[in-house]
C-alpha cells in the first residue's frame, strides 16, 4: 500500500505588520506633503498679478556661480518656479512609489500593490509593443519621462506654475534623449554615423544635420508649446470673464457687481482640456517618440 | 499680499534659454528614473516574480497530486476487478457446496426410505406368515372341531391333524402352482 501524503506547502502571506502599516501611512503623508508646501509657497511667494500678464516662471533667487570670466547667462543660475515644482514633484514621486510598494506580498491585492503592478505592466508592455525586444532597461526610462511629464503638467490643477510650460525643463529632456539617440547611432560605429548624415547624396548632408538637430527641439518646442498655451489661454480666459461679468452684472449693487459670476465653472471646463488631457496627451507623445527616434536609431539587431 | 521672503518678484520671459536649468531638469529626469528603477519597478518585478515562482510550484504539485491520484485510481479499479473475480468464485464454490450438500441429504433421505421400506416389508412378510400360521390352526382346529361334529365321535386328534395338514399343504402348492 502506497501512503504518500502529497507534499503540502503553504503560501500564505504574512499577516500585514504594523510596521508596514505605519510606513503606509508615512508614506502617504509625505507624498502629499510636497503638493500641500508647492501650495503654500505659491500662495505666499507669488505677487498678486495685475492685468493681463504672460510670463515665465518666477524667479525666487539667482545664484551666481563664482566663475568670474564666464559671460553671464552661464554665471547665472536662476532659482525659479520651474526647480522648485520639479523637486516637489520629484519628491512626490518619490513617496509615491514607497507608497504604492510598501508592503508588497506575491498574493497582495490591495489596491496599492494593483496600481503598482499596473503601471508597471502597462509601461512594460508600452515600450515593448513600440520598440520590440532588447530593451529591457527602457521601461523605467520611459516610465519617468512619462511620470514627470504628466505629474508635472498636472501642477497646474493645483494652481501652481507647471514646470513644463518652462522650455528650460522640457528642453533638458530633449537634449537628454537626443544624446540617448546619438549613443545608439553610434553603436554601429562612428564611420557608419558620419555616413548616415551623407545620404542619399552627399550635397544633402547639411540639411541632415539640420534634421538632426531638429529632432530634440522640435520635441521640447512641442511639449512647451502645448502646456504653456494652454496657460496663456486660461489666463486669457479668466480676464475675458472676468471682464464679461463685470459688464454682465455690474450693475448690481455693492460688492455683488464685483463677484465675477462667469469664473465659476467654466474655466473648469477648460482646465479639464488643457492641464488633464493635454499634460497626459503631451507626456505621452513624448514618451513615444523617444522610444521611436530610440529604436529607429539602434542598428538593426542580426546576431545578438 | 505681499510676497514674502527671497522672492524677488522677477520672472522669466515666456522663451529664455538657461544652460544650468536644463543641466538641472537633465539631473531631475535622470534621478526620477533611478527612484522608479530602484522603488518602483525593483519592488514589483521581484514580487511578479516570487508570484510566478509560486504558481509554478502549485501547478507542479497540483501535477503531482494528480498523477498520484490516477496511480491509485487505476490501482483502485484493479483491486475491484479482482474483487469481482474472488466474489464470482466464492459464490460459485458456495453453490456447488450447497449442491453436494443437498445431493448427499437427498440421497441419505432415499437411502432411508429405502431402509424403511424394506423393514415394512419385512414385517409385513412375518405378519402375514404368523397369521397364516394362525389361520392355518384355525383351520384345523375347526376342521377336527366339525369332524368330530359330523363323525359324532371322537377322532385321535393327532392322526387328523396330520392328514388335514397334508390337505392344507396341498392346497397351498395349489394356490402357489
Amino acid at each position: 500500500m502506497r501512503t504518500t501524503e502529497p507534499t503540502k506547502t503553504e503560501y500564505k502571506d504574512a499577516p500585514v505588520s504594523l510596521r508596514d502599516r505605519v510606513l503606509t501611512r508615512l508614506w502617504f503623508v509625505l507624498m502629499l506633503l510636497p503638493l500641500v508646501g508647492g501650495m503654500l509657497l505659491n500662495l505666499f511667494l507669488t505677487p498678486p498679478s495685475e492685468g493681463i500678464t504672460v510670463t515665465g516662471a518666477q524667479i525666487y533667487f539667482t545664484v551666481s556661480l563664482p566663475f568670474e570670466n564666464l559671460p553671464a547667462p552661464i554665471r547665472d543660475l536662476p532659482i525659479t518656479e520651474s526647480q522648485v515644482n520639479s523637486a516637489l514633484v520629484l519628491l512626490f514621486l518619490l513617496f509615491f512609489c514607497l507608497f504604492l510598494t510598501q508592503g508588497m506580498r506575491a498574493r497582495g491585492k490591495s489596491a496599492r500593490q494593483v496600481l503598482a503592478e499596473f503601471i508597471v505592466e502597462k509601461v512594460e508592455g508600452f515600450v515593448s509593443s513600440t520598440m520590440g525586444e532588447g530593451y529591457a532597461g527602457f521601461p523605467p526610462f520611459i516610465c519617468a519621462i512619462l511620470m514627470l511629464s504628466a505629474f508635472s503638467s498636472l501642477l497646474s490643477l493645483l494652481g501652481l506654475y507647471a514646470p513644463t510650460s518652462d522650455i528650460n525643463v522640457v528642453g533638458g529632456w530633449a537634449i537628454l534623449v537626443f544624446l540617448m539617440i546619438t549613443r545608439y547611432k553610434l553603436k554601429a560605429g562612428f564611420g557608419s554615423y558620419v555616413k548616415g548624415f551623407l545620404e542619399p547624396i552627399p550635397v544633402l548632408a547639411p540639411f541632415n544635420v539640420l534634421s538632426e538637430f531638429s529632432t530634440p527641439i522640435s520635441m521640447a518646442f512641442r511639449h512647451y508649446g502645448n502646456v504653456m498655451s494652454g496657460g496663456v489661454i486660461a489666463t486669457l480666459v479668466y480676464a475675458g470673464l472676468a471682464g464679461l461679468s463685470t459688464a454682465v452684472f455690474g450693475w448690481l449693487p455693492g460688492f455683488l457687481g464685483d463677484i465675477p459670476f462667469f469664473q465659476i465653472g467654466i474655466p473648469a471646463v477648460l482646465s479639464i482640456y488643457f492641464d488633464l488631457f493635454s499634460g497626459c496627451l503631451q507626456a505621452f507623445i513624448f514618451a513615444m517618440l523617444t522610444m521611436l527616434y530610440i529604436s529607429l536609431a539602434a542598428p538593426e539587431k542580426e546576431s545578438t | 499680499m505681499t510676497h514674502l521672503l527671497f522672492a524677488e518678484g522677477k520672472f522669466l520671459e515666456v522663451i529664455s534659454v538657461n544652460f544650468w536649468q536644463m543641466i538641472i531638469s537633465i539631473l531631475n529626469l535622470v534621478i526620477l528614473y533611478l527612484i522608479l528603477k530602484k522603488f518602483l519597478f525593483k519592488p514589483v518585478k521581484k514580487t511578479l516574480a516570487d508570484r510566478r515562482a509560486q504558481v509554478d510550484d502549485l501547478y507542479g504539485s497540483a501535477e503531482a497530486a494528480k498523477s498520484e491520484a490516477e496511480t491509485a485510481r487505476d490501482e483502485y479499479t484493479a483491486k475491484l476487478g479482482n474483487a469481482d473475480e474472488s466474489a464470482r468464485q466464492i459464490v460459485s464454490d458456495a453453490t456447488k457446496r450447497a449442491n453436494e450438500r443437498a445431493d448427499e441429504i437427498v440421497g441419505g433421505a432415499k437411502e432411508e426410505a429405502e431402509r424403511l421400506r424394506h423393514r415394512a416389508d419385512e414385517e409385513i412378510a412375518q405378519e402375514r406368515k404368523k397369521a397364516l400360521n394362525e389361520v392355518k390352526n384355525e383351520i384345523s382346529d375347526i376342521s377336527v372341531e366339525i369332524a368330530e361334529k359330523v363323525v359324532g365321535r371322537e377322532i385321535r386328534e393327532e392322526d387328523h391333524r396330520e392328514m388335514i395338514d397334508q390337505f392344507i399343504r396341498d392346497l397351498e402348492d395349489g394356490d402357489r402352482v
